[in-house]
């Protein structure tokens, strides 16, 4: 079976705090094989847009706001999952933006479906929102030249 | 995030350092919208030292275009590193900035005339 390593952090709806987070999130993905260190700068920014959308629209700016980060890095994946219990996302705020045209905003999530695999937005036990997001790591990463004849 | 700001021949060259992202945004915004105000609609922004945007840092840049094309003027993007540089192409804005590889080059393209 598959080893995996799991990753936990809570923080307020501060975007101090997230920024201190997206460290946090690099550092926990240094264990990746050096092939697939592409990939953690991409996560970064996945971490940085869910942790914005949490921050600026489950909470209020004044009010105290909880947001839970898991980290699951596992041998061909690596899952993420963001956890707040504010406000529901708007579906109707989940468009695509238009990329014929510059846009001041409307592009956090779309970048998230373009920087990852899978995408699951949802609201356990109807309250506020939690985003499971999956990354493969590719298949050559991890892979070096075999010190001598492989066994089977 | 910190930033310089030089001025040649009415072009503000903005020297960015550290992360552009929804904490530091709307700082940005006012710093550059206050040059555009007093007239240096021809902005360059050395992204040299920034290695990380999000989609607040990309509404930032986008928000001051605006305001500097509404003028006549136009806001160029210098230096940018691999992961910034992502971000523009993912998102289409490398085709609406002008990108140039050092912050001269877009203060020679601005005095030789273009915008």
């Amino acid at each position: 079976m598959p080893a995996s390593r799991r990753f936990e952090r809570t923080l307020g709806n501060d975007f101090k705090e997230a920024a201190e987070a997206r460290v946090w999130l690099a550092d926990c993905l240094q264990s990746l094989p050096v092939d697939a260190r592409g990939i953690v700068s991409d996560l970064v920014l996945v971490l940085g847009e869910l942790l914005t959308n949490s921050v600026r629209h489950a909470y209020d700016p004044e009010a105290p706001g909880r947001i839970d980060i898991v980290l699951s890095v596992g041998d061909e994946d690596v899952l993420l999952t963001v956890r707040d219990y504010g406000r529901p996302m708007d579906p109707s705020k989940r468009h695509e933006p238009d990329l014929s045209q510059a846009n001041e905003g409307g592009y956090g999530l779309y970048l998230v479906r373009m920087l990852t695999d899978d995408l699951e937005i949802d609201a356990p036990g109807g309250v506020g929102n939690r985003v499971v997001v999956r990354r493969g790591i590719p298949a050559t990463a991890g892979a070096r030249p075999a010190p001598g004849p492989r066994s089977a | 995030m910190q930033w310089e700001l030089e001025h040649r021949e009415q072009i503000a060259i903005c020297r960015l350092t550290g992360d552009l992202d929804a904490g530091t945004a709307t700082e940005l915004v006012s710093v550059l919208e206050r040059e555009i105000d007093r007239g240096a609609n021809r902005l360059v922004l050395d992204l040299g030292r920034v290695s990380y945007i999000d989609s607040s840092g990309l509404g930032a840049l986008v928000k001051v275009l605006k305001k500097a094309r509404l003028g006549g003027g136009d806001v160029k993007l210098a230096g940018l590193e691999p992961e910034v540089r992502k971000v523009l192409e993912l998102t289409r804005l490398d085709k609406i900035f002008e990108i140039t590889r050092t912050a001269d080059d877009a203060v020679r393209q601005y005095l030789a005339g273009t915008r």
